[in-house]
C-alpha cells in the first residue's frame, strides 16, 4: 500500500494504492490520525488505485469518519473499483458514507 | 479428478500475505476469474486473522495449515486448520449494520464477509484442531 497526500481547495486528498489489509491498515490509521491531529477536517480518500480492501481497512475508514464527525469534519470517498464497491455494499458502508464517481465530483461536494 | 495443494505456515501476521498468496495462486492455477480470486482472498484473510487473534490469541505459538482441493473442475475447497483454542467463527454474532457513523460499531465484519463473499463455509473441531472450510464454485467452468 502507498499513501500520498495533496491539499486541494482546502481538502486533504489522500490517494491510496495497492492492498489495504490486516498488514497495512495500521500504517494507514497512523497516517490519517496524524493528519486529523494536525488539523485536517475535510478528507477525500481516493481509492482509484486500490485493488483490495478487507475488514481491517474498513475499520480504519470508520474510525476516521467517527473522528471527523466529532470535529464537524467530513470524509468522502471516490473512484472505487468493483471489488471495493462490493465490500462497501455488503458491509453497509455504501449507505453510511458519501461516495463519488471521481475526484472532481467529490471535491465539488465539500 | 481432484487437484490438491497444502502448506503450513507459522501463525503470525507476518505470514498473512504468503498464506493468501498460496491460496490465490492455487485458485488462479485452477482457472478462477480474478474477481472470484479476490473474493476468496478476502474470505481467507478474515478467516486467518481470526485464527491468529482468537484461536492463538495473538501470542500462542502454532501453525496454520492450508489445504486446497479442486474437484471436477467445479468446486474449490480451502481448509484452514489450526491447533489453537476451540474457536468457531460461525457462532459470532451478526455485525452492527446501522446507518449512523456515530453509532456504528467498529469490527465484526470479518465473519460477515466470509459468509457473503464465498459460496459456503463450514466449521469442525476434530482431534484438537479447528478446521474452517471455505467453498467457492467456479463460475466459468469449462
Amino acid at each position: 500500500m502507498d499513501i500520498s497526500f495533496l491539499e486541494e481547495r482546502g481538502v486533504l486528498v489522500t490517494s491510496l494504492s495497492g492492498r489495504i489489509d490486516a498488514v497495512t491498515s495500521s500504517e494507514l490509521e497512523k497516517s490519517l490520525v496524524a493528519k486529523i491531529d494536525g488539523g485536517a477536517i475535510k478528507i477525500l480518500i481516493d481509492l482509484q488505485e486500490v485493488e483490495y480492501v478487507s475488514s481491517a481497512g474498513l475499520r480504519v475508514f470508520l474510525l476516521v469518519a467517527k473522528r471527523l464527525n466529532a470535529l464537524k469534519g467530513k470524509v468522502y470517498f471516490c473512484s472505487l473499483q468493483k471489488m471495493i464497491e462490493d465490500v462497501f455494499k455488503v458491509s453497509g458502508f455504501y449507505s453510511l458514507f458519501s461516495i463519488f464517481k471521481d475526484r472532481t465530483e467529490a471535491l465539488s461536494k465539500f | 479428478m481432484i487437484v490438491r495443494g497444502a502448506k503450513e505456515f507459522p501463525s503470525q501476521k507476518d505470514y498473512l500475505r504468503e498464506m493468501i498468496g498460496f491460496i490465490s495462486g492455487f485458485a488462479q492455477d485452477c482457472g478462477f476469474l480474478s474477481e472470484d480470486v479476490k473474493k476468496l482472498e478476502l474470505a481467507s484473510e478474515e478467516a486467518i486473522v481470526n485464527v491468529i487473534s482468537y484461536a492463538y490469541k495473538d501470542s500462542l505459538k502454532g501453525n496454520i495449515q492450508i489445504d486446497c482441493a479442486f474437484e471436477d473442475n467445479r468446486m474449490l475447497r480451502v481448509d484452514i486448520i489450526d491447533t489453537g483454542l476451540p474457536f468457531n467463527p460461525l457462532e459470532a454474532s451478526e455485525p452492527d449494520l446501522t446507518d449512523s457513523i456515530e453509532d456504528r460499531a467498529i469490527g465484526g465484519l470479518g465473519i460477515f464477509f466470509i459468509k457473503n463473499f464465498i459460496d459456503e463455509v463450514a466449521y469442525y473441531r476434530k482431534d484438537d484442531r479447528n478446521i474452517l472450510s471455505l467453498f467457492l464454485k467456479k463460475a466459468n467452468g469449462v
